[in-house]
């Protein structure tokens, strides 16, 4: 891939495939952690009606308002394409999961692929019918869908419950702290499961994707009137991995039937632990072409989240800083939701967008979770550290040079004619 | 693959029937049948299997990969010819390298008219090294192919690398004859002395001794694709890293710069790239030397600071941390406790269609779709089930 870590330049290559109206899944990532949304009350803790409320109330009700945009920014999203949908995914700092699709029988109604399961099974579809017209009414019959005002009520009431639970659930389980580490896993982090939610995101993408991609080229073949040739070509139908996986963007493929997106809402600052998940997930959304939009929420002036601005940055996403949100101006969330986040990845290439002015590239110790500008990185297993080491702790291997040799690493490599690099009087 | 090893064993194929266009450049191209793809996905499967045992991986790789554009890959015994075959071949091995090897560095060499040229110089850039190879294709295959002129040509290039990275050339060789200005074997075991393995897929049809021997000689591997697939097969063997011996590889903690991707406002003047002397907004400055550079990775201009990304590293982590492969469990329909039985991380239903199969993590205990057991392993490199479960075993 050329340009792997770069912002492609554009998707006007693939546009002349791709009908300018596909519709888009919008998966949302709510970060829960109460500890971060703590701080948009604490900072107000000396307003004078400070002790009317507790603190923690205060934080519920923050919430419950935040809730109340992001329910009204989803069903602007849904009501932009009839197609269009939703899902959600929240986490805390104990575990993360799925809240909209809300069942396993919500999520079949949502995706509608018991049809697209495998590709024999779509074959199998389409040779049954007798004119191309039954066939494309039988497609159409499982093609997704919804109901628009039920989804809508859904996410008000039953999401909105639910999601608060879990915020509940942290707070005892703050209030236990080391006491049920035994249920909860061996670290008490304050880092929210942001990883774990950002896996969920992507699975369920790839399963409306693939479908999506199954039904789109089952349709295309259908209108060619080829119909003959349709038992004999398992590859146009999608292999085991479903078409939105692997295999499709290994050739190239972006032209996903649908405009798959994440937007990740979060108070928190970088997720230390988590580095290696988290970027695992960006490549993985990367290949998919999936742009992940960022939005963080910050008290004041406080710093840019280097693990989202990468993320945005190597998806082409979005990355979007709110400043000064707080529990009486709650409202600039919601306007940079519908100002920003809202256009799809098409419509984006005619609008302008933020661009990021900087982005901070810096690594992470493996050893002291600290960011770093200048490290020393393992030859074997390419880990950085701050400071020099004898051994490298993630991989275990045994480094072979003096002091005097480590001074003057690195050699001015990899020009052609240079005299034999320091290291090479060694071993 | 299976039972069609070679070109002639195949049954008579229906060809055209497995032509797809290409929607994105209009080529047409043969799809991948389901076969293949489960042959795939079992050798992702054992290459997994290879990485979690305590085996250790040169991750920094310097390679040569050495191609023959001698008279002989005019022949005509891959369609269109044994040259554009294994151009075509190169192209999408450069590609998938740099992917794969994120801080590697790539040359390429190649031989006609007797001797060896270099067609693109050490770096980390695969659109130039592609550009390259369809300029060589366009200069023709001529002449007689000089293995030895090859070698000692990777030889010069590589002696002078670090010994810290696995050094490595790939010969791609189409001709049954070698035309050396010396003795071969003298320059193989001077590659062997500086530990630089020679690996050889030899296109010509048949195997030719000397070649054989060089890889053997150097530790380095040896095949004799029999078709086009065969080709493609063979080249990615080495996109993974190499396995690497305790006494081949120093191991060494390389100093490496990390520096922040800025915007020049603009009431300030653009500054000048070190590197191309364009003058730009946007670009990253050295941590150790205020260089203002215009594109990472490279070596540092002024201070020969190694410059990257923190996401160029973490592209190859997953090999460091991979998710266990997850046991295959079988779901019948028929069981009432089986309806109730979903994805944990797609939701999809596991017993929708009656008997159906499901893949449970080792780690996490959790149960997950084959679909979604695919995508988990060849792409996300995460079990959401761990994720979620607390199992911080990146601490
Ligand atoms: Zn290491
Ligand atoms: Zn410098
Ligand atoms: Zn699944
Ligand atoms: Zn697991």
């Amino acid at each position: 891939m050329e340009g792997k870590d770069r912002r492609p330049a554009t998707r006007s290559e693939t546009e002349a495939v791709v009908s300018r109206d596909r519709p888009s899944m919008v998966v949302v990532v709510l970060d829960l952690s109460l500890h971060s949304w703590m701080r948009f009350v604490e900072q107000e803790a000396d307003a004078p009606d400070a002790d009317a409320v507790s603190a923690a109330q205060a934080c519920a009700l923050l919430i419950e308002q935040v809730l109340a945009q992001l329910v009204i920014f989803m069903n602007a999203v849904l009501a932009m394409h009839a197609e269009n949908h939703v899902a959600l995914v929240a986490c805390n700092t104990r575990r993360a999961k799925t809240f909209l699709p809300a069942s396993v029988a919500a999520a079949h109604e949502m995706f509608a692929d018991d049809k697209m399961r495998s590709p024999g099974a779509v074959a199998e579809l389409m040779i049954e019918g007798s004119t191309n017209a039954d066939k494309l009414m039988e497609l159409e019959d499982h093609a997704p869908r919804r109901e628009v005002s039920s989804l809508m009520r859904q996410v008000q009431d039953g999401v909105t419950l639910a999601l608060l639970e879990m915020l509940d659930t942290e707070r005892e389980g703050a209030g236990l702290s080391g006491a049920d580490a035994s249920g909860g896993g061996r670290t008490t982090s304050k880092d929210p499961k942001m990883s774990a939610a950002l896996s969920l995101a992507l699975c369920l993408i790839n399963r409306a994707v693939s479908t999506a991609n199954t039904r789109a080229r089952a349709v295309a073949l259908l209108n060619t009137e080829n119909v003959e040739h349709v038992g004999r070509l398992p590859g146009l139908l999608g292999g085991e991995n479903g078409p939105g996986s692997v295999d499709v963007q290994a050739k190239g493929l972006h032209s996903n039937a649908v405009n798959a997106r994440v937007l990740i809402v979060s108070p928190s600052d970088d997720m230390a632990s988590q580095y290696v998940p988290f970027m695992n997930c960006m490549f993985s959304a990367q290949r998919m072409s999936v742009p992940v939009d960022c939005c963080v929420l910050r008290v004041k002036d406080a710093e840019d989240s280097k693990f989202f601005q990468q993320a945005s940055y190597l998806t082409s996403g979005i990355y979007l800083r709110v400043l000064r949100f707080a529990r009486n101006n709650t409202g600039c969330l919601l306007q940079c939701l519908m100002g920003y986040f809202l256009a799809d990845g098409d419509a984006r290439q005619s609008l302008r967008m933020p661009r990021q002015r900087e982005v901070d590239f810096r690594a992470t110790c493996f050893a002291t979770r600290e960011t770093i500008n200048l490290g020393w990185t393992c030859s074997v297993c390419l880990s950085s550290f701050r400071d020099h080491c004898a051994a490298c702790p993630t991989c275990g291997v045994k480094f072979k040079l003096s002091v005097a040799a480590r001074r003057a690493m690195p050699p001015k490599a990899p020009a052609l004619k240079t005299s034999p690099s320091p290291s090479s009087s060694i071993s | 693959m299976g039972s069609k090893e070679y070109a002639w064993e195949a049954n008579f194929e229906r060809s055209w029937d497995k032509i797809q266009e290409d929607p994105q450049t209009g080529r047409l191209s043969a799809s991948e049948g389901i076969a293949q793809q489960l042959a795939r996905k079992r050798r992702r499967d054992s290459l997994r299997e290879t990485l979690r045992g305590k085996v250790r991986r040169g991750m920094m790789r310097f390679m040569v990969l050495a191609l023959d554009f001698s008279r002989s890959m005019n022949l005509t015994d891959m369609r269109p010819s044994r040259a554009e075959v294994v151009v075509g071949a190169a192209q999408l091995f450069v590609r998938e390298f740099y992917d794969q090897n994120p801080i590697s560095q790539l040359i390429i060499i190649a031989t006609r008219n007797g001797v060896a040229t270099v067609l693109s110089p050490l770096g980390s850039n695969p659109v130039a090294h592609i550009k390259a190879l369809s300029d060589s294709l366009a200069v023709g295959t001529f002449g007689e192919a000089s293995l030895q002129n090859l070698l000692v040509q990777g030889l010069a290039i590589l002696d002078a690398l670090p010994l810290y990275a696995s050094r490595e050339i790939l010969v791609v060789f189409g001709s049954i004859a070698t035309c050396d200005p010396g003795d071969v074997h003298a320059t193989i075991g001077e590659l062997r002395e500086k530990k630089i393995t020679v690996s050889i897929v030899c296109v010509a049809g048949a195997e030719v001794y000397v070649l054989k021997s060089a890889s053997h000689e150097t530790g380095g591997k040896h095949f004799v694709p029999m078709n086009e697939e065969h080709l493609h097969l063979h080249m990615q063997m080495f996109l993974q890293p190499p396995q690497v011996r305790a006494d081949t590889l120093a191991p060494s903690l390389i100093r490496m710069g990390f520096p922040v991707l800025r915007t020049i406002t603009s009431d300030l003047p653009p500054k000048k790239c070190l590197n191309d002397l364009i003058e730009r907004r946007v670009g990253y400055e050295c941590p150790r030397c205020s260089a203002w550079l215009s594109d990472v990775p490279i070596e540092c201009v002024l201070c020969g600071l190694t410059l990257l990304s923190s996401p160029h590293l973490a592209r190859s982590y997953h090999h460091l941390f991979p998710v266990p492969r997850f046991t295959e469990k079988s779901v019948s329909g028929a069981a009432e406790a089986d309806q109730q039985r979903a994805c944990s991380a797609c939701l999809r239903s596991l017993a929708a269609g009656g008997e159906s199969v499901a893949a449970e993590c080792p780690r996490c205990s959790e149960e997950f779709c084959i679909e979604c057991d695919s995508f988990i392993h060849e792409s996300l490199h995460n079990c959401p089930g761990c994720e979620n479960g607390g199992i911080f075993m990146y601490e």
